[in-house]
């Protein structure tokens, strides 16, 4: 286990217990992160890259379930195994630590909210302590300066008890008052300033206007960036990017990647980046893990991997990017299916480089060069470095 | 005039009605489609693209009469002698209006109805998008690739059920296949037996509205050498609609690139992804993710979002986005023109 | 050559019964999977035996419990007294002690009918209530709700309006309403009736040959309306009339009938308008599909769906319906076997007095029970319809 990744998924087996049989959706999947990089994880649909995006978050929704393996965590210094913490605890993690972006930002947003209401409910939940001080610092300055009224020091007096206990019975008596619970008013405005801040920070036009629109009233581009903008609300050091521009234009797309490349550096994020497309890998991530039918089977930099690849599967990957003047090429037969799946490497009923023994036993992870991983027989005999 | 004219297009618009006030009448149009001219020759891929909104699909709806047009004309399989003479009459100062009027009526796919339409329906086919909803979840696959030939009266019975088999041959199945439900099916397979439906009939032109948008990477090479063969094998002629704009590199011979319900150029596939003229057409080509992470490309960023088709800009409709723009652009729609080599381009900056 | 064609004849019968065959195969498959998800479901199992059991005991009445009387469905009385004997009581009406009757199994309800008769033939009626009702109800709604929903426009809004209107009435006041408005005897110009039916249908078939259906079904309307108009103004000397005698338990059938298909129709309507919006509607119409087939072939197949489970759940809650009708009187005749009307006997008799008060029990226990179990069967049925037939879940 690499000492200074951030983010670190170890043999991790998702399966889902549907009517027709058990799906072995992940099958022992082997990920590390480090800080401040953008790991890409592609795939093509099915292969399970979605599941680990979700599992990482403890979100596998049922018929699914967690069977085994550790998802952890190394933020300033304490390690924390996500897949064992309770529900209360992960909440807080959730949206605040890791956060996730969707691949349909219509369906991520709530249709019934605002746009503005949403992302203030992010910032509120979890960044309510510093929204309320730097209210109290406001008023705080007023009162210094021998401007502020009763109300307002009333109002300081309620924050700072809200800011240490939020459902003491005094908070509780004076919600009900009309008059006296104007300070609940300044923490929504409080929030909503910020709202209109990170709507900015998304190169969003005109945000004051966008912050009381409606989902259904913005385009999916500008929609994707609302998502985005939720979802580094709390400055999150982890975010999963899953498909974010599957659905849009190939114009659009392009400002999508390009603003999640410049947020990349103002929030100093690390990056998990889901995709299908070849062509996004290139141009945002730093490192890649190509997965297929439930397991990773080669994960190396970047520019390595496509100069060199080494596992078949990615080798059909990128030879089957269409070229213009030459034949189509495409991996022969089909996606197994996860029910029963294959014995051995999943991959040896389309493989040209079969061997007997990939029919009978499944090839460990090995790092064959230097910092490139492999999963496949092929490159079995060469390692003399030790699994991971 | 050339010899091999398939589908002469001309000035083809599809505009939907927008309701509204109290009496619900119409306030606007959407104009998905406006003022749409152009030629696809016999035995040719035509690849169009554009992002979404743009009408393309709209527009290969329309010349199959999927969709009603709101005006135009569409010649499917006219003689070249016969076009050019509606091309006289419509150009001359003094025009024969009857003479017009009666040859429209004989060819103008447009203003076919009833039973004329309908025979025509055999010659021009769809496959679409998404196989998953295009084939009927409760019919047998027997059925569904028969129904065309048993609608229009070509065959019936052990007939029709012939051709059904050398035709999933044709695809890449097998009679096997015959009595079974779509969903039974991968997507790959799907889109085979939709393709199937709509060659049964041996028409001569097809659209495909995005078909492989749905389906994977590598059934995606399957399916674009199934086309490929198919075009060869039974001389068809394909528009190919898609907004995966590396794929149309590969399969279409020539291209049109569209937005916001018009054709902003046209031209041979090479030619037009290497040399761009337009500006939103250079933007859309050099957007493309290239898959080499040592390549940087020079990146052609566009401002803002398409807008809405309800209320396109004056003048040419790209100008409030276009790093180029000129005054006239505000002012004058620019017409489709042709700069040399097939290349068309409507734009003002060439002319 | 002849011979050859002769070949073909044989090779043609063959080959419509290897057809046959082979088409059985997918719809093998399906009643497998279907089979599988009942088992999955225990509920739908308990539904399904509890209507196997009634239908048992429908088909069986005739043996479990031995007409007496000439008509069947009347329950034989055995005395004329008020009160009501209790179970065990000894059969002494010597008619019904020849034909095999020793005891009242479940007692005797007030006028001494017998309450095991009345819950056994009971079943029978309820059955035919139950599904001549639905039936017509479904055959309404799918008419006029496929046409509303795949047309649209104007028919669609008239149509609606007058769905509005009829569900704008309590359902069981306007078939209580019905039932005592509807005349016994009717004399209908069946004549009459063929003369429109072919005028419409005439211009509509031949049209559709044509691929012009929708002119077809306009001008076939006006050709009915008009002699309909004819009809009722000038006036046209019947043609051909019979003339129905309806039973009042036939008067209870068609009002709920009539109160009935609106719902359906709306249901129906509904499904239509999302089926019309698949792709594959509008491929068929790529092909050149007449509306007919659009709508039979591939909108009402995928449509029907929800109007099942509607209709199987509706069918227990018609039951009830006609009990309650049955119950306050203008139901089923006197005498005659229907629990509805068993229980309207016990109505003097449910609280007999401080001393003894559930000392009759079984006048409107054991027929209370009988429609409570029969209900609750259909509606556990129409559940396990639901959970077979939603789409999201069938087949992965």
């Amino acid at each position: 286990m690499k000492k200074n990744s951030i983010l670190t998924v170890d043999n991790l087996k998702v399966n889902f217990y549907t009517y027709e049989g058990i799906v072995e959706a992940l099958d022992g999947v082997n990920l590390n992160l480090m800080p401040g990089e953008t790991l890409g994880v592609v795939g093509e649909t099915g292969c399970g890259k979605s599941v680990t995006g979700l599992s990482i978050m403890k979100l596998v929704p049922p018929p699914g379930r967690i069977e085994d393996g550790k998802v952890v965590f190394n933020i300033k210094n304490r390690t924390l195994n996500v897949l064992e913490l309770e529900e209360r605890i992960l909440r807080k993690i959730r949206g605040r630590l890791i956060s996730m972006v969707f691949q349909d930002p219509r369906s991520a947003l709530n249709p019934v909210y605002t746009v503005g209401d949403q992302i203030m409910e992010v910032l509120l939940h979890h960044r309510r302590k510093i929204l309320i001080k730097r209210i109290i610092d406001r008023l705080d300055e007023k009162i210094k300066e021998g401007k502020a009224g009763f109300l307002e020091k009333f109002y300081k007096k309620m924050l700072t008890i809200m800011m240490e206990d939020p459902k003491s019975d005094i908070i509780e008596l004076t919600s009900k008052i009309p008059f006296l619970r104007g300070y609940k008013r300044l923490l929504k405005e409080e929030a909503k300033k910020e709202a209109i801040n990170m709507l900015r920070l998304m190169r969003i036009p005109d945000p004051e206007r966008v912050v009381d629109m409606y989902p259904h009233e913005l385009s999916g581009g500008m929609a994707q960036r609302v998502v985005i903008a939720m979802a580094l609300a709390c400055n999150p050091e982890i975010l999963i990017a899953d498909e974010p521009t599957t659905n849009l234009d190939v114009t659009v797309q392009l400002q999508i990647l390009y603003l999640i490349k410049r947020l990349r550096e103002e929030f100093s994020s690390s990056i998990i980046y889901i995709t299908h497309d070849m062509g996004v890998i290139a141009e945002m991530c730093d490192r890649v893990a190509v997965m297929y039918a439930g397991n990773i089977v080669e994960l190396a930099d970047v520019i390595e991997l496509f100069k060199n690849p080494l596992h078949p599967y990615t080798r059909g990957l990128l030879e089957s990017i269409p070229r213009p003047g030459q034949p189509f090429k495409s991996i022969p037969g089909t996606v197994p299916s996860l029910i029963n799946p294959p014995k051995g490497c999943r991959f040896h009923e389309r493989c040209s480089y079969a061997m007997e023994i990939c029919t009978r036993e499944k090839p460990k992870f090995i790092e064959v060069k230097k910092n490139h991983f492999v999963q496949c027989f092929l490159y079995q005999s060469k390692s003399s470095k030790k699994t991971r | 005039m050339e010899q091999n004219i398939l589908l002469d297009i001309k000035r083809l618009k599809k505009y939907y009605p927008v309701l509204g006030g109290v009496l619900r009448r119409k306030i606007a149009d959407v104009k998905a489609v406006d003022n749409v001219s152009f030629r696809i020759l016999k035995g040719e891929c035509f690849g169009l693209v554009g992002e979404s909104g743009c009408g393309k699909t709209t527009l290969g709806k329309t010349i199959i009469r999927l969709l009603e047009p709101t005006a135009g004309s569409i010649y499917f399989n006219v003689p070249p002698e016969i076009l050019e003479e509606i091309d006289k009459l419509e150009n001359s100062k003094l025009r024969d209006e009857r003479k017009l009027r009666e040859l429209r009526r004989k060819y103008d796919l447009a203003t076919y109805k009833g039973p004329k339409l309908n025979l025509i329906r055999r010659k021009m086919q769809i496959v679409y998008q998404d196989p998953t909803t295009s084939l009927n979840p409760r019919m047998l696959v027997k059925d569904i690739v028969a129904e065309p030939l048993i609608v229009q009266g070509i065959a019936r019975g052990i007939e029709a059920r012939r051709r059904v088999i050398e035709m999933l041959y044709k695809v890449g199945l097998t009679e096997m296949h015959l009595y079974r439900y779509p969903h039974e099916f991968s997507g790959g397979q799907r889109q085979r037996i939709a393709v199937a439906r709509a060659l049964i009939t041996h028409p001569e032109f097809v659209v495909l509205d995005e078909p492989t948008s749905s389906v994977d990477v590598s059934v995606r090479a399957q399916l674009l050498n199934l086309f490929e063969d198919l075009r060869k094998d039974l001389n068809l002629t394909y528009l190919f609609i898609s907004h995966d704009l590396s794929v149309v590199e590969c399969i279409a011979d020539r291209v049109a690139v569209m937005y916001l319900g018009k054709i902003v150029e046209l031209g041979d596939t090479e030619d037009l992804y290497n040399n761009p003229l337009h500006p939103y057409a250079k933007a859309l080509f050099a957007s493309i993710p290239i898959p080499d992470p040592t390549v940087k490309r020079k990146r052609i960023m566009l401002t803002g979002e398409v807008p809405s088709p309800v209320n396109p800009p004056k003048g040419c409709r790209f100008h409030p986005r276009c790093p180029e723009a000129m005054e006239i652009c505000a002012q004058k729609e620019p017409i489709l023109k042709d700069v040399g080599n097939n290349h068309f381009i409507a734009c003002h900056l060439f002319e | 050559m002849k011979k050859e064609e002769k070949k073909e004849v044989t090779t043609g019968f063959r080959y419509r019964l290897r057809e046959f065959k082979a088409g059985m195969g997918p719809a093998i498959k399906e009643l497998k999977f279907t089979l599988r998800r009942i088992r999955q479901s225990p509920l739908s199992i308990v539904g399904i035996i509890i209507i196997a059991i009634f239908a048992g005991i429908a088909i069986l009445a005739p043996i479990i419990a031995p007409p007496v009387m000439r008509d069947p469905y009347r329950i034989f009385r055995d005395g004329f007294g008020m009160e009501p004997r209790p179970p065990g009581s000894p059969v002494s009406e010597p008619i019904a002690r020849e034909k095999g009757w020793t005891v009242h199994y479940f007692g005797t309800a007030q006028g001494q009918y017998d309450i095991f008769y009345g819950c056994i033939w009971g079943t029978r009626t309820a059955f035919r209530i139950g599904v001549l009702v639905v039936a017509i109800s479904l055959i309404i709604g799918i008419l006029l709700g496929s046409v509303s929903g795949y047309y649209g426009g104007i028919i669609d809004e008239i149509l609606m309006r007058f769905t509005d209107v009829i569900l704008a009435f309590p359902g069981l006041i306007l078939a209580m309403a019905l039932v005592i408005a509807l005349p016994l005897m009717w004399e209908v110009d069946v004549g009459l009736i063929f003369l429109i039916a072919a005028a419409f249908l005439t211009p509509v078939i031949i049209l559709r040959v044509r691929h012009m259906g929708g002119l077809g079904v306009l001008i076939g309307l006006v050709a009915a309306l008009a002699i309909t108009a004819y009809k009722f103004t000038i006036g046209l000397s019947p043609i051909w009339v019979w003339s129905l005698q309806l039973s009042r338990l036939d008067k209870v059938l068609i009002a709920l009938a009539l109160v009935g298909w609106p719902s359906y129709t709306r249901v129906i309507r509904s499904e239509v308008l999302r089926v019309k919006q698949e792709d594959y509607v509008e491929a068929a119409k790529a092909i050149g599909c007449s509306d007919f087939r659009i709508i039979t072939k591939h909108i009402l197949p995928n449509a029907i769906y929800s109007v099942i489970i509607m209709a199987t759940l509706d069918i227990g809650a018609i039951v009830l319906t006609a009990a309650a009708l049955s119950f306050l009187g203008i139901g089923a005749p006197e005498g005659y076997a229907d629990w509805g009307q068993m229980i309207s006997y016990a109505r003097n008799w449910i609280f007999a007095g401080i001393e003894n008060p559930w000392q009759y029990w079984y006048t409107f226990t054991i027929p209370g029970i009988f429609i409570f179990t029969f209900v609750l069967g259909w509606n556990l049925l129409g559940d396990a319809f639901r959970d077979i037939l939603d789409p999201t879940l069938r087949r992965r």
